[in-house]
């Protein structure tokens, strides 16, 4: 079951994609339920009150509090980073801002069913791969997280440190191990670095900038591995 | 008096060919004032130290230091320094000790010694071209040019070398004929850099040009586009009351083909791309227009925030790529295109697919890791200039790039790091 939130001002748009998700779902065999917002601040306090989604549909340009304020809202202070953004426009113009809240694809209506589908086979890829867990143990207690929480892993002497966006756990272990069982979002950027792409802010040729600030360096020897994997990816 | 003359000149020659090797390994130009103190400075010590002492360990100190400091102006990584300064201070050795062995048979003297330096720096000069030639064989340079340009240190050293063992000509004689060929050979060099920063130059022009006349279709486009939603604002109550009319009779087909005509009036065929990037929209849209014109099935998605810093280079790169894209598409049966360009976490990807055909095309050829593929075009020497300054480009922004190509798709992959963070090493 997928939980899809959509949030646009116009009824009848809200009502097409509604459709053209059911007819996905219906083909693919899957289950989905959609939400419906007509405003963005409807849609701030049910995600503020606890309200889950995996993927929203989201129009730029809303009647008062814009899907950029939304986006902004839910990367910045909800924190969170799992849900996957899809705006849609009615111009192919896009601002500074949006590209800041990491949006899975952007959408320019008159939305088309082959569109939707499209959006949908790789929202339904990216959420899968975020929900793989990763586990290790600390002491005698086994603990699961899910990988799309992971920001990065750090080697500490004998440890490995997982850092997620709340809080970070250490266990004992090699990073060189632990990278084995990671799925390809991840990726090796020093030989004590393994990052999340997901939280990525900005690449450069020598660093990395996280979401949460923290700056990484991409050690020489790695470079142009990290190059060649952002080259290849999508 | 004469012999100091040569020296100093010599020197000169010298230091402003090490000058031009830096640049050429270093591939860019530091700051010309402090070069120039620099330079200036090297030269007047190594003379006055050279004529004092004659004596090779101050030589040899006062020559890699002052190498060094030339190439410190450019780098500071030590090590690629300590590589640099040696390498130019042994090919200056090794053209030293080349000139003297010629002559080993032949009578010492202070005077000639004067000569011997001559000599060793037409030498160097060969050296210098030849290393030029050998750094810079991937850019654009004509080979013609290089190969008279060898030739002149070459003549000038048969001269000197025939002059000083048929003995047909006094001492001072023949310090006055190195004194003018050394002269001859400089002004040569300085009119073929002339040369070349006019060829450079044509070159800059000829991408304005490009430039300026996309930039005026996009104002057309623009134009136009304004025009349209005019002439519709001027009409929109007519529109309205025959739409009024039409849901009176509850004809929604009729409602439905009236809305689709209106569209299709508002639509501009020449506004392809609309990304708000001026610049960026202004060669997408130049460029594609011709495609949609030329070709069957265009696939374009460009997903770019409105500001974008650097279009100028980007355009460079995507004006070069469309235009062998969709050049080499016309000629096949599907005329397929497609263009995706994204900007994401810091770095701009582009993506450009056209079919091809592969029958009459290109040899791929391994040379080392890069793929090195063939023109399609009838005239290899003027091909080719595209592809590399996307290559400069590429490399300019630490970016790569790869070619593929799959039954009968030609496929060229990049990235570029859009993003500059200080404290990067």
């Amino acid at each position: 079951m997928y939980s899809i939130g959509i949030c646009d001002d116009g009824e009848n748009i809200c009502i097409s994609i509604e459709n053209m998700l059911f007819q996905y779902a219906q083909e693919k065999n899957i289950q989905v339920d959609t939400n419906v917002w007509y405003t963005g601040e409807s849609l701030r306090d049910y995600l503020a009150s606890g309200g889950y989604l995996d993927l929203l549909f989201l129009d730029i340009e809303l009647f008062k509090m814009t899907g950029i304020e939304v986006g902004a809202y839910i990367r910045n202070q909800l924190d969170n980073m799992g849900l996957q953004i899809v705006y849609i426009s009615g111009k192919a113009s896009y601002a500074q801002q949006l590209f800041k809240t990491q949006p899975l694809d952007f959408l320019v209506k008159p939305i088309l069913q082959e569109q939707i589908n499209e959006v949908m086979d790789l929202a339904l890829k990216v959420i899968k791969k975020r929900n793989e867990r990763f586990e290790f143990q600390q002491g005698k207690d086994y603990y699961y997280i899910p990988m799309g929480d992971i920001v990065y892993l750090e080697s500490k002497g004998r440890k490995v440190k997982v850092v997620t966006m709340k809080s970070a756990f250490e266990f004992y272990g090699k990073l060189k191990k632990v990278a084995k069982c990671l799925s390809e979002d991840f990726i090796v950027i020093h030989q004590s670095y393994i990052i999340n792409k997901e939280y990525v802010f900005r690449y450069t040729y020598e660093m990395v900038e996280l979401i949460d600030g923290t700056m990484l360096t991409i050690s020489l020897s790695n470079r142009k591995f990290v190059r060649d994997k952002l080259l290849r990816e999508e | 008096m004469l012999d100091f003359m040569l020296c100093a000149l010599t020197n000169l020659f010298r230091i402003f060919l090490i000058g031009r090797c830096v640049t050429v390994f270093l591939g860019r130009d530091a700051d010309k004032k402090k070069k120039l103190i620099i330079c200036a400075c090297f030269y007047v010590i190594n003379t006055v130290l050279f004529w004092e002492f004659h004596t090779v360990w101050i030589n040899t100190v006062c020559n890699l230091m002052g190498i060094a400091a030339i190439v410190r102006l450019y780098t500071k990584s030590v090590k690629t320094n300590l590589f640099i300064t040696g390498t130019i201070y042994l090919v200056n050795c090794g053209c030293d000790v080349a000139a003297t062995s010629m002559f080993i048979s032949y009578r010492d003297g202070e005077a000639y010694n004067q000569i011997y330096a001559v000599i060793s720096i037409f030498l160097i000069f060969i050296c210098e071209l030849v290393i030029e030639k050998m750094i810079t064989i991937h850019k654009d340079t004509e080979a013609v040019q290089n190969v008279s340009l060898v030739l002149m240190p070459i003549c000038s050293i048969t001269v000197i070398v025939f002059l000083t063992y048929s003995g047909t000509c006094t001492d001072i004689g023949l310090a006055i004929v190195s004194i003018g060929l050394l002269a001859a050979n400089f002004l040569m060099l300085y009119l073929y850099n002339l040369l070349l920063h006019s060829i450079s130059q044509q070159y800059e022009m000829e991408m304005l040009k490009t430039q300026l006349q996309a930039y005026a279709n996009q104002l057309n486009v623009i134009l136009r586009g304004e025009e349209k939603i005019k002439a519709l604002r001027h009409d929109i109550k007519h529109h309205l009351n025959e739409l009024m009319l039409l849901a009176n009779k509850h004809d929604v087909a009729e409602i439905q083909v009236y809305i689709d005509e209106m569209k299709s009036f508002l639509q501009n065929p020449n506004e392809i791309v609309a990304s708000g990037n001026l610049e960026i929209d202004s060669v997408l849209n130049f460029m594609l227009q011709k495609a949609e014109k030329e070709l069957k099935t265009v696939d374009i998605k460009v997903i770019l925030p409105e500001k974008v810093r650097h279009s100028f280079d980007i355009n460079v790169l995507l004006g070069n790529l469309l235009e062998n894209a969709i050049e080499a598409a016309g000629k096949t049966e599907n005329k397929y295109l497609s263009v995706h360009i994204t900007l994401k976490r810091g770095i701009l990807k582009v993506n450009i697919e056209n079919s091809f055909e592969s029958s009459r095309i290109l040899c791929e050829e391994q040379k080392g890791k890069d793929t090195v593929l063939k023109t399609t075009k009838p005239f290899t020497q003027q091909h080719g200039i595209g592809l590399k300054n996307v290559r400069k480009i590429v490399e300019k922004y630490n970016g790569t790039m790869a070619v593929t190509t799959r039954e009968g798709i030609f496929c060229v992959n990049l990235i570029l790091y859009m993003a500059r963070m200080e404290n990067g090493m």
